[in-house]
């Protein structure tokens, strides 16, 4: 898995793989969608720059998380933002695990994803959307949706853990 | 709904106290569940965003498919937009016709003020046209004059009258199958109006224009008309109203 060949090219395919996992260790980091996506794209800049540096026995997920997590906290000493919540390697363990435990290739979990997504409610559906496609907090969605915080909560996570099940489900069919 | 789902909910939404999150983090180092349950999360959001952006790729996509469309669409799109407007300018022009005839929202102070008789404010309807006809010694009331409409003529009082004539036009237009170009047409009428800049000087001429009535009662009777016409226009429009009448009542007097 982590034999490939270390050209720019491959570096920046693999990349492009691996998006899904990077831009959740973002959000891991960030806890905020838009901040992620700008902290993604920062990083893909230097993934795109510093591809040399990687070594062909290195894995590539190890070496891009510490490149997102440098750039983020690049952007932390320069912003004086507050530090993430979790110790590093905790939150590079959640996500590489999750990865690890996933099967098949990412295409086919996107589609199936995108099935999986119209089984939701319209409500939960909007809740998704406003929360990760445009990126308002959930105080905001809470007030748009007329509903309160907590429940609004248990909506977003009771549809993610949904998705979640339909997505395995789907996969082993 | 588990308590550590809503825990990882309140950690994505940056909800957590600096005591939760170091709670977390131990519970996260000491299991696996929950680690696997936090990453699965991140990753069905990552998921998540590039499907919801993907969609909304698509349908910025159609949209922009659709604005530069080709000459079959564009034909489609003006039938659509031709069929709309015949439903919607009819009803916008009955409601027109229902509205203007009411006495404005105007107060008896403010009616006063523009000197209009409290008389014909406590008449209803029919009773203020009958007794504005008759105090303007009108047997019945022309909307617009030929020579006003004519192309050659030009000024203020002619772009106005071919601004209230516009709106007969459109209505024609609409029998005609000629919509979109008479609608543009208002719409550069309505242009020249605005951009004339002449509130001053109408402001002065309406002043004026009482001043040349016979009566201050006339004056006050076409002030009315002007706010029935125009209920809800500006100072500007009601003088310009007041000018055009003024020209249309005199010319009638002529006559």
């Amino acid at each position: 898995m982590h034999m490939y060949d270390v050209g720019r090219d491959a570096v920046l395919r693999r990349a492009l793989a691996e998006r899904p996992a990077l831009w959740a260790y973002s959000l891991g980091l960030t806890r905020n969608p838009q901040q992620a996506e700008d902290l993604f794209q920062e990083s893909h800049v230097v993934i795109c720059g510093k591809w040399q540096q990687l070594r062909p026995d290195q894995p590539f997920l190890a070496w891009a998380f510490t490149i997102i997590r440098l750039t983020w906290l690049a952007s932390l000493h320069d912003k004086h933002r507050r530090m993430a919540p979790l110790k590093d390697e905790v939150l590079e363990r959640c996500v590489q695990e999750a990865v690890d435990d996933e099967e098949g290739p990412q295409g086919d979990r996107l589609a199936r994803l995108r099935a999986c997504l119209e089984q939701l409610t319209p409500r939960a559906r909007s809740a998704l959307d406003l929360r990760y496609a445009q990126g308002l907090d959930c105080s905001r969605i809470a007030q748009r949706l007329t509903m309160g915080v907590k429940a609004l909560y248990q909506l977003l996570s009771r549809s993610r853990v949904m998705l979640e099940d339909c997505v395995r489900r789907t996969g082993t069919t | 709904m588990s308590d550590d789902q809503v825990l990882i909910e309140r950690f994505l939404d940056n909800a957590l106290s600096e005591a939760d999150s170091a709670a977390l983090q131990e519970r996260l180092m000491a299991e696996p569940d929950l680690r696997l349950a936090l990453g699965r999360a991140l990753l069905t959001l990552a998921g998540l965003r590039e499907v919801l952006q993907a969609q909304q790729r698509q349908r910025s996509k159609r949209v922009r498919r659709a604005l530069a469309g080709g000459p079959a669409f564009r034909i489609t799109f003006l039938r659509v937009a031709a069929a709309v407007l015949l439903v919607l300018l009819p009803l916008a022009w009955w409601q027109l016709g229902r509205s203007s005839p009411q006495v404005p929202d105007a107060s008896p102070e403010l009616a006063t003020s523009h000197g209009i008789d409290g008389d014909l404010l406590a008449m209803d309807e029919a009773a203020q046209l009958e007794h504005l006809r008759q105090q303007a010694g009108q047997q019945r009331h022309e909307p617009l004059s030929a020579t006003l409409l004519a192309p050659e003529t030009t000024g203020d009082t002619a772009l106005l009258f071919r601004h209230q004539a516009a709106a007969g036009l459109v209505r024609a237009a609409i029998v005609q199958g000629r919509v979109v170009d008479l609608l543009l047409a208002e719409e550069t009428r309505s242009l020249a109006l605005i951009q004339a800049g002449q509130e001053p000087a109408l402001r002065q001429a309406a002043q004026t224009l009482a001043g040349q009535f016979a009566s201050e009662r006339q004056a006050g009777q076409v002030r009315l008309l002007a706010f029935r016409i125009l209920p809800r226009g500006t100072p500007r429009d009601q003088a310009l109203i007041l000018i055009s009448l003024n020209e249309d009542l005199q010319g009638r007097n002529r006559l």
